[in-house]
């Protein structure tokens, strides 16, 4: 059961960042800071996994690609905490509950778009209490969800 | 909670620590090591100060550069298996160590590309090289760490590794290899490992043990780093500051550093300026900015630095102190070494500003700063809003 939400959480989470590519500017000016395309894949060790493709400047798509970073989390529990908004990627960092494939620092920008989806995709309630940050919301969160319930 | 722990090291430490080399190369069955050292240790003899006490051949590369990169290390990782070696021993400060680190893992790992051991935690454990470090710096703890950091000169970055199995099988610390070090070297290095401890015990990745190695190596360096420089031969200072930087690193190995390390990686990438010397420019500035969030413990680091004026000092006052302390240790150092502590010695810092902003933006370490650190902010402390 763990492993099917998770999987849905992770079509939300890459739905919810292609729509906010181009409605949300502080999404675009991370992803383009690659300079370049860029494929990220978000995988559970023994469960789900979803492979983002970011073309230069026009946003994101799911591919089959190699990936150039790879974040793996350990076990489907941890992945679990960290999608459903009960442990930050921080927090998941510090605990050691995943590894990372590539390079260190081009994989920061993703991770700073993760907080912003989810400060869209999550219960204030609940980004208030895993994200040491308060980022403004630009749009309301429903309108994000149904944009990315009927974006493919 | 939950907190992950790693230091597998075993630690020579103190005088005649290199006399036990050859014991510990038999013990790791090495035959025919490669010494992995920088032209100038080997122009100044620190190399024979080693290899006096080996009675096994050994091959010996000495160009490694200040700023080492991912084609120095594939060059040694050929040399090694040219010269069938079987260990490595590596004499030098910061770029040394992790060159050497990043010769271990892509022989440890049996990898020819570089890229396929970039990042966290990747690896699995791989074949058995032995690895020596013999620091002769005090600062960068490298001989203690599961961390790597090398530069990629076509993408003009710094690329980080972070393993369980890179740490060193056996570190020496002699004081012989420190004793000579100019003094504005040996206040920069050991500003460095003070930060790496500051860091550990004040960022997000802190836990019970981190707590332990950074507050020894915060009251160990307190201790040592005035004396020093009016005794820079003294061998049992010197010894004591080589063993601060060597807990600082287990420290900030397990529980990573935070801002001023972000932002020093970035200002040496950009700046060129030496790590230590960022680290002492933004030691003070850095800790104004997290101030807000971290009063507790930088109170609390006061009683490692002065126990005596921790407990002289009212409760709400002490993170005020501990600044205040630092800001003076580093006033001092500056007067009696010139060890550049002030931001606006650097000249190319306000046409870079923008770049080492971005730059640190996306260091590792900002993720553990547990403030939340904006690119806003970065400006801010480079353009002096915090002071310096």
């Amino acid at each position: 059961m763990k492993k099917i939400i998770i999987w849905i959480i992770l079509q939300f989470l890459y739905r919810g960042m292609k729509v906010l590519y181009h409605d949300d500017k502080r999404i675009r000016h991370e992803l383009d800071g690659w300079n370049q395309d860029k494929i990220i894949k978000l995988k559970v060790l023994n469960g789900p996994s979803i492979s983002i493709k970011y073309t230069y400047l026009h946003g994101l798509s799911q591919t089959k690609q190699k990936p150039d970073i790879e974040i793996i989390f350990k076990s489907v529990d941890t992945a679990f905490f960290v999608f459903m908004g009960m442990m930050s990627v921080k927090q998941a960092y510090l605990e050691h509950r995943f590894i990372l494939k590539g390079d260190i620092f081009e994989s920061m920008r993703f991770v700073r778009c993760v907080d912003l989806v989810e400060t869209y995709l999550f219960p204030s309630l609940m980004t208030k209490r895993i994200l040491n940050h308060h980022e403004k919301k630009y749009h309301f969160s429903l309108l994000i969800y149904l944009k990315a319930i009927f974006t493919f | 909670m939950y907190f992950e722990f790693m230091n597998k090291t075993k630690l020579c430490a103190g005088e005649n620590a290199l006399t036990q080399l050859q014991y510990e190369c038999d013990q790791y069955h090495i035959k025919h090591p490669l010494i992995l050292t920088d032209s100038t240790l080997y122009q100044l003899k620190y190399v024979a100060k080693i290899t006096k006490h080996l009675s096994i051949p050994y091959q010996l590369y000495t160009d490694i550069p200040v700023d080492s990169s991912i084609h120095v290390v594939k060059d040694i990782y050929h040399f090694y298996q040219q010269h069938q070696c079987d260990g490595i021993i590596a004499l030098g400060g910061g770029s040394v160590l992790d060159t050497a680190k990043g010769v271990f893992l892509m022989l440890s790992q049996e990898c020819d590309s570089f890229d396929e051991i970039l990042g966290f935690e990747v690896m699995k454990k791989g074949k058995n090289i032995p690895f020596f470090a013999i620091p002769t710096t005090s600062g960068t703890g490298s001989e203690a760490t599961s961390v790597a950091v090398i530069h990629h000169p076509q993408k003009n970055v710094k690329l980080e590794i972070i393993s369980q199995y890179i740490q060193s099988d056996v570190a020496f610390l002699d004081p012989c290899l420190t004793i000579h070090l100019p003094l504005r070297v040996t206040s920069a290095t050991a500003v460095d490992a003070l930060v790496h401890a500051i860091e550990a015990y004040t960022c997000s990745g802190k836990n019970i043990m981190s707590d332990i190695y950074a507050s020894t190596a915060i009251s160990l360096i307190s201790q040592n780093i005035l004396k020093v420089i009016e005794k820079p031969k003294d061998k049992e200072i010197r010894s004591n500051l080589a063993l601060a930087s060597y807990i600082a690193g287990g420290a900030f190995s397990n529980s990573m550093v935070g801002i001023v390390h972000a932002i020093g990686h970035a200002l040496g990438a950009v700046c060129h300026i030496p790590h230590g010397e960022a680290m002492s420019m933004l030691l003070i500035p850095c800790m104004k900015f997290n101030l807000d969030t971290n009063a507790s413990l930088y109170g609390e680091i006061l009683l490692y630095l002065d126990k005596e004026k921790y407990l002289s000092t009212k409760p709400e006052d002490l993170a005020d102190v501990t600044i205040s302390y630092l800001s003076n240790l580093l006033k001092i150092l500056h007067s009696q070494t010139k060890l550049p502590i002030s931001l606006n010695e650097v000249l190319s810092l306000k046409e870079n500003m923008d770049e080492i902003a971005e730059k640190a933006l996306n260091d590792g370490a900002l993720l553990v700063n547990e403030k939340y650190v904006y690119k806003k902010d970065i400006i801010d402390i480079l353009g002096g809003k915090y002071g310096y």
